[in-house]
């Protein structure tokens, strides 16, 4: 040791147990471990049993004496066709659902609000306010702010001698002037 | 409707024990007073003692009230002593009347003062309206009743307009859009059409769009019907307004979210009347106040979803939702349209902090307005409430409540001195805003000695030039040197100090 003295380490007091308290502990950790032992085993044991018992169970059910039979039930045959018909309903639902909203955001996307000039001229027919509204390609959602605009272009175009408008069985009907 | 006093003797919120004067000669009593010293439940108060006798319910606390119906020959003081512990109405209310203020004391029996089958009494006002610029509703709440049982007689169709309007009503926002129509009806210049181009800038209206929703009440399955089976007033008004409409047009739309998260569908028909002159012919032989009922019913009814009104304004060349206009300007319109339309003779008018997004400009003159609306000044009582020094720049000492708290009670008294030409500046250092108090006692006393001495009529003494020159290098650093909220004195102060300066240093 180069910088430890021999007799600075001599100082320091290790404490110990005595002889007869050592083989105490010895033992006691031995029976600590036997009983470690037994317990994994049991449950290795035990988890075995489980899974077959699982077995055994579900062999039960299958042979119906799990619970008391009813000899009024349907044939599981019958079930079974119940439950093809109704899982293909569901699927041919969920094909037209997706269907129908694909459609709607394409024909979000195509449709585009346009004057109600341009909407009369590409129907060649008179309109009445609800079809002017379809055609002008207004959603059929509108909202308070687009149905101002609607009608402030209509307004304006009635003011411009652009188109005529009538009112027949309570209803607004427009067509090009002139 | 003149209230001369009010003395509230037991508990009601904070207040017990107190007695506020009401200037019965004047159109306007204001009341002032720092936050939480109970103005605004002085309102309150006097909203349940009215909405309390006019439904003869049981008072809510023990108090007396006095107040004048009536004008010229027909002149009624009334009186009412409540008191909560009495086991029948008529032990809970004593009330009596006299032709004169000091006049002998008649008995009323309790059910000649609520309102007869025709909703007339002699002895109550005949309209008390209430405004509340702020979110709270409890002030709304005390309304409801009489809104409930209005809404009832209108689904059964017996409201007449020509002289129904709630004995209690409460102003809400969305009134604003109503007065707006109302007052564009008559093609006539007015002086409320003059208000609104002068002070708001509108010079007339563009369009109006109204969106008429299904209501929950309708029961028709017939499609074909148009209003979706609506009676009475309802049914006029649409009846009305349909031939006049520009394409009316029906869509159904997610009105709400229901518990679920999922959209609420509903119908909604927009009718549109492209210009002022077309709902002039729409409203033809409906006058003003008429039409606003007939507007505020087709609200009530549940019936009309949201109204788009378009302005012309002065300062744009297109025009305006009337949405995009200020929040003081619509809250301006609300309650000035209000006295107009609801008020009748003997009415009360109780306005809590109307003036809160008002400008200054408007604030000095928004008792004039409100003065200018009123149609029955003489037998009308406003009673507001307010924290603008500036709305009572104007009035007469008599027409202030200044309400504090002191020790554990509330009290209100009027101030010693009329705000009337008393200057913005000494109005917030009188009794009535109290702002003097601020500042620290011992700046105040340097303050008052600096000034002291700075305005002696005789020149001063070595030993004064010296305290003179102390006082200004402490007060200096505080701000308070040169500067007072007067202008008048500044400039005094500052000719004193140039004359002296030279001769201290």
């Amino acid at each position: 040791m180069r910088n430890i003295s021999q007799s600075s380490l001599k100082k320091i007091t290790m404490p110990m147990p005595s002889e007869s308290e050592m083989i105490v502990i010895g033992q006691t950790l031995e029976k600590m471990e036997k009983f470690l032992d037994q317990v994994s085993s049991k449950v290795k044991d035990s988890s075995l049993e489980l899974k077959t018992l699982n077995q055994s169970i579900l062999a039960k059910a299958f042979r119906g004496e799990l619970v008391p039979q009813d000899p009024n039930d349907e044939p599981a045959s019958n079930l079974l066709e119940r439950i093809k018909i109704t899982f293909k309903q569901l699927e041919n639902d969920l094909k037209t659902k997706k269907k129908i909203a694909r459609e709607k955001t394409s024909s979000k996307r195509i449709k585009m609000i346009i004057p109600i000039i341009d909407a009369l001229k590409q129907s060649e027919k008179p309109l009445s306010a609800q079809q002017l509204l379809s055609a002008a390609g207004y959603p059929n959602n509108a909202d308070t702010d687009q149905l101002e605009q609607f009608f402030l272009d209509i307004r304006k175009a009635i003011d411009d001698m652009q188109v005529e408008i009538w009112r027949e069985d309570d209803q607004d009907y427009f067509r090009l002037a002139g | 409707m003149k209230v001369d006093y009010l003395h509230i003797k037991s508990r009601f919120k904070n207040l017990k024990n107190i007695k506020v004067n009401f200037d019965e000669n004047h159109l306007m009593t204001v009341i002032i007073g720092g936050n939480g010293s109970g103005k605004s439940n002085v309102l309150e108060a006097l909203v349940c003692i009215f909405r309390n006798l006019d439904l003869g319910e049981a008072p809510d606390f023990a108090y007396e009230i006095k107040y004048k119906l009536g004008g010229d020959n027909n002149i009624r003081w009334i009186t009412v002593i409540a008191d909560p512990t009495g086991k029948t109405l008529s032990q809970q209310y004593q009330t009596t009347f006299s032709t004169s203020i000091k006049g002998a004391n008649q008995k009323i029996p309790f059910s000649k003062v609520t309102r007869n089958k025709e909703g007339h009494s002699d002895f109550l006002p005949s309209h008390v309206f209430a405004y509340y610029s702020g979110p709270s509703d409890r002030l709304e709440k005390h309304f409801r009743k009489h809104r409930t049982n209005f809404y009832r007689k209108l689904l059964r169709s017996e409201v007449d307009l020509q002289s129904d309007i709630r004995p209690l009503f409460y102003a809400k926002p969305f009134h604003s859009q109503f007065v707006l129509l109302a007052f564009f009806l008559t093609k006539q210049a007015n002086q409320e059409k003059e208000f609104l181009k002068t002070h708001l800038g509108i010079e007339n209206l563009d369009s109006v769009h109204f969106v008429m929703r299904k209501p929950n009440w309708t029961q028709t399955k017939n499609r074909k019907e148009l209003f979706w089976g609506a009676e009475g007033v309802v049914r006029d008004f649409l009846e009305l307004l349909y031939p006049h409409c520009l394409a009316p047009v029906k869509i159904t739309r997610p009105e709400g979210v229901g518990l679920t998260g999922s959209d609420i569908k509903n119908e909604f028909f927009h009718l549109f009347l492209p210009s002022v002159n077309v709902l002039r012919e729409f409203a033809k032989g409906l006058t003003p106040d008429v039409f606003f009922k007939m507007l505020e019913s087709t609200l009530l009814s549940e019936i009309i979803s949201e109204v788009s009104v378009r302005v012309k304004v002065s300062s744009s060349d297109q025009p305006l939702s009337f949405r995009e206009l200020s929040e003081g300007e619509q809250q301006l319109l609300t309650v000035l349209g209000l006295l107009k339309f609801t008020g009748g003779k003997d009415t009360l008018f109780l306005l809590d902090e109307p003036d809160t997004h008002l400008n200054p400009a408007w604030t000095v003159k928004y008792l004039e307005f409100l003065d200018q609306f009123v149609p029955y000044s003489n037998v009308s009582h406003l009673l507001m409430v307010s924290h603008h020094p500036l709305a009572i720049a104007e009035l007469d000492k008599e027409q202030v409540q200044v309400m504090k708290r002191s020790d554990k009670n509330v009290v209100a008294f009027q101030p010693m001195e009329s705000p009337r030409g008393m200057g913005i500046n000494f109005l917030l250092r009188s009794d009535m805003f109290g702002l003097k108090t601020t500042i620290d006692q011992p700046t105040t006393e340097d303050i008052e000695a600096r000034n002291r001495l700075a305005s002696k009529p005789t020149s001063l003494t070595p030993a004064e030039k010296r305290e003179l020159q102390r006082l200004n290098d402490e007060l200096e650093p505080l701000g308070f040197n040169l500067s007072t909220d007067d202008p008048d004195y500044m400039d005094y102060l500052t000719k004193k100090y140039h004359r002296t300066e030279g001769a201290v240093n």
